[in-house]
């Protein structure tokens, strides 16, 4: 028994569903951030642009 | 004070409809709003039409009546929203995209160069959106007709008039705007249910709860609440939602409607919050009201929550999240079936009048794919029951296979597409007509639709096809991005 109910339906209920939400919204926040870094990262051509002109 | 509450809510839903109209100007922007929509309105939209009125009435009369076992039906839903867009959804856009569809039945005929894939799929689609509506019509007569204390019929046509001109006038993005107010309407409807029954006991906690349930009513506790449940019934449960963004074509619109395939991974995050304040707000109110009110027929078991312990104007919330998780479903559904019916079958049958005037033929086709089932729905004859027992297995699995093909599978045949959409359609039908015997119609569909569409694979050899070729180099250059 955990929480005073049956052990196997406290993991397939309980853990099972609240594992899934905690992966699936850390993956989410993951993808989200590193979608934001790249927007944020400059081009090539901008970077080329800004690249000192070599001797 | 409820009935205030409900009028607004109808009537604003009702505006937004008429506002959406005037920005409708071709059949891209009338069946996928110009495939504009951010993060925020992709999730709303996808996880209102799947969270239907059964999820805010029988299934919590379900944990009211057997305890646990009701949440088999959402427990894989963050899994299914991860499946949905970050496993195929990318490859759904992309092929949306690519092959320039509107309906999951072109998109088929386009992939398998098939008239015939087009066909059976557009005639399998209609009949189980039909199926679908009917049983969605039944739900919201019966809500409606309760809450305003009027009769079934004049309920049916009063609630099925708004949203069918709501969805006829503004197309997509009127069920799409509607559909995050009727998002926002079900979360905090939960909310507050959760929050007002609790304050009925003393001290509610999950232990708690779990004790009092252990004492009376021990099965409530069980897995299968304390029933025989077979592996194969609980494995249809936990696995057919996973594949809801490609076998469901009124989720899969809401993909093809991403302005990018990114959106989907905040989608996802928004979905899943979405889901479980839902599932947990609304499953352990009714089990904690399982210790405190009795009520004879569980289906009746939120709205009398919501009636006698509710405040008025909370009361008035939640009437109107059950009507907005019924309507957010039938506007979804009512677009897939009128794009159907317009590009699937009108588009090839007269193609010179449809594209002489398009978004007034879609809206011809939506007026009359809400009319049919509405009057099927007033008293409904007995093959309306077997219609929209089969609705669900058979979208799911006439669609299923054929689109991991669009999407995964590129050696998947067009024989192959042909003779498993033609089978699984024929067996889900015949199998409620017979009575499921044995196992389910899920289950059922579960085992022969892969098994066919692989076995008839690999006896067939697959067609060159440059236009494929480039599809899946498309894929490829989407690990890159």
């Amino acid at each position: 028994m955990i929480m005073n109910m049956p052990a196997n339906s406290f993991f397939l209920y309980y853990v099972g569903f609240f594992a899934q939400a905690a992966i699936v919204v850390g993956l989410g926040l993951y993808w989200y951030i590193r979608d934001m870094n790249t927007a944020k990262q400059p081009s090539h051509k901008e970077g080329d642009h800004k690249r000192p002109p070599e001797n | 004070m409820i009935i205030a509450i409900i009028c607004t809510f109808l009537l604003v839903v009702f505006l937004i409809g008429i506002l959406a109209s005037r920005t409708v100007k071709s059949t891209d922007d009338y069946y996928l709003g110009n495939k504009e929509f951010g993060p925020w309105t992709t999730a709303f939209k996808f996880a209102s039409t799947w969270e239907s009125g059964a999820k805010l009435v029988g299934s919590p009369g379900q944990a009211y009546s057997s305890g646990l076992t009701a949440f088999l039906q959402g427990l894989t839903s963050p899994l299914a929203y991860l499946m949905s867009f970050k496993v195929f959804g990318p490859r759904l856009k992309t092929a949306c995209d690519h092959f320039n569809t509107i309906t999951t039945p072109e998109m088929l005929a386009r992939r398998y160069k098939s008239g015939a894939v087009h066909t059976i799929g557009a005639t399998a689609l209609l009949l189980g959106m039909m199926g679908t509506l009917m049983g969605q019509y039944k739900s919201i007569g019966e809500v409606v007709g309760v809450v305003l204390g009027i009769d079934y019929i004049p309920a049916l046509f009063i609630s099925v008039l708004i949203v069918g001109v709501y969805t006829i006038a503004g197309g997509y993005r009127a069920s799409v705007w509607t559909d995050c107010l009727q998002g926002a309407c079900m979360v905090g409807g939960s909310i507050f249910v959760f929050i007002y029954t609790t304050k009925q006991v003393e001290n509610f906690s999950i232990p708690w709860l779990n004790t009092t349930l252990m004492e009376n009513w021990p099965d409530m506790l069980h897995i299968t609440g304390g029933r025989t449940m077979t592996m194969l019934t609980l494995l249809t449960f936990l696995v057919i939602p996973l594949f809801m963004g490609i076998a469901l074509p009124q989720q899969s619109v809401a993909i093809f409607s991403m302005k990018d395939h990114r959106v989907g991974n905040t989608a996802l995050i928004i979905c899943t919050l979405f889901s479980t304040i839902l599932i947990w707000g609304l499953y352990l109110s009714a089990m904690t009201a399982k210790t405190f009110l009795q009520v004879g027929n569980p289906d009746m078991l939120m709205p009398t929550l919501a009636m006698n312990y509710l405040p008025k104007a909370v009361a008035g919330i939640f009437i109107a999240a059950i009507l907005a998780a019924i309507m957010s479903t039938v506007d979804g559904v009512l677009l897939v079936a009128s794009a159907t019916l317009t590009r699937d079958i009108f588009q090839r049958l007269m193609p010179e009048k449809y594209n002489d005037r398009p978004v007034m033929w879609n809206r011809i086709a939506t007026i009359v794919v809400t009319l049919i089932p509405l009057l099927l729905a007033i008293r409904p004859p007995t093959f309306v029951f077997w219609i929209i027992s089969f609705a669900m297995s058979l979208t799911v699995f006439t669609f299923v296979m054929p689109m991991i093909g669009v999407v995964y599978w590129k050696r998947a045949t067009k024989e192959a597409a042909i003779i498993q959409m033609t089978v699984t359609s024929f067996m889900m039908i015949l199998w409620v007509i017979i009575g499921q015997p044995g196992i389910s119609g899920m289950a059922l569909g579960m085992i022969i639709s892969p098994v066919i569409f692989v076995i008839a694979t690999l006896l067939t050899s697959p067609k060159a096809d440059p236009d494929v070729d480039e599809l899946w180099k498309k894929y490829g250059r989407l690990k890159h991005e």
